[in-house]
């Protein structure tokens, strides 16, 4: 360390800060006081609104089956035309007889 | 079983995050000065600097989360980052504010701040002339007295930077004091 250095350091050393009041860290442990006993109000209504939500919370598996049914649903109601009851029962009869006209027009 | 005099900083924090007030008060208590030494030297105005350690360690018991042990860091050095942020952010308000100012308000922010430089001394006021970056790397690592590496961490500058501002720093003030080199050599 130079002597300019050292002067500097001098100089430095004199400045004080002004003391800050005697009771600030009281201040500060009395303003924390109330909020610690709030805190804890707050944080038992907290972990009951999670708890009391959580009750209505689906797992996964339980949204992704409900998506297919809804777009099984939604699908189906686009397409009315499309049930068990309009599959073509009247071309099986048809293809039964034509099957059965074939087999009489071979042996003959 | 270790009093809470005799816990690090540290193991209160753990404490502080399970909402133990004595905890937190012996934290206070040990540090309080400290943190209101170096947001005065920043700051230079008594009222300010203890808002801000107020407002500072109110914060960490509201949100005791904020500091995680998991990344090893002292806690002081975490602190100091706090109030360093604080004071960065009071000043930037500060200045906005006197720009908004009308000039016959602005005269009087003079005419008070002329007064209230009346009370320091002549070191604290070139000190107060500084740059705002040069008097903080300044003020933690000589009054402060961490390393330049703590304190380029907690101005989150690189090592060099904060080797820059210091020497900056330091040569406007031998400039002021008019502490010349050519001494050296004598």
């Amino acid at each position: 360390m130079n002597k300019s250095d050292e002067k500097l350091n001098q100089l430095l050393n004199s400045s004080k800060p002004v003391p800050a009041s005697s009771n600030l860290a009281q201040r500060i442990i009395f303003e924390a006081k109330p909020q610690s006993e709030f805190k804890v109000t707050a944080e038992y209504d907290e972990n009951f609104i999670k708890q009391f939500l959580s009750s209505f919370i689906f797992p996964k598996p339980a949204y992704a089956l409900a998506c297919s049914m809804l777009i099984g649903m939604l699908l189906g109601w686009q397409n009315p035309d499309f049930s068990l009851n309009t599959l073509p029962l009247v071309d099986i009869d048809n293809d039964l007889s034509s099957l059965f006209l074939a087999e009489v027009n071979f042996y003959e | 079983m270790k009093s809470l005099q005799q816990q690090t900083d540290e193991e209160l924090m753990i404490l502080i995050k399970a909402f133990n007030h004595d905890a937190f008060s012996t934290l206070v208590t040990r540090h309080s000065d400290r943190f209101y030494a170096l947001s005065y030297r920043t700051l230079f105005n008594q009222s300010d600097a203890e808002d801000i350690v107020q407002e500072s360690f109110l914060k960490l018991w509201r949100k005791p989360d904020l500091w995680q042990d998991k990344k090893h860091s002292k806690f002081t050095t975490w602190f100091y980052r706090i109030i360093v942020n604080a004071c960065y952010d009071l000043n930037k308000k500060k200045s906005s504010q006197e720009t908004s100012l009308v000039v016959d308000d602005y005269e009087q922010v003079e005419e008070n701040e002329d007064l209230s430089h009346q009370q320091l001394s002549a070191i604290d006021v070139a000190l107060n002339n500084l740059p705002e970056r040069q008097r903080m790397a300044l003020n933690l690592c000589f009054y402060e007295g961490l390393s330049n590496a703590e304190a380029a961490d907690v101005m989150g500058i690189r090592l060099k930077a904060l080797q820059s501002l210091i020497m900056r720093g330091k040569a406007t003030l031998k400039n002021q004091f008019n502490i010349l080199e050519e001494n050296d050599h004598e």
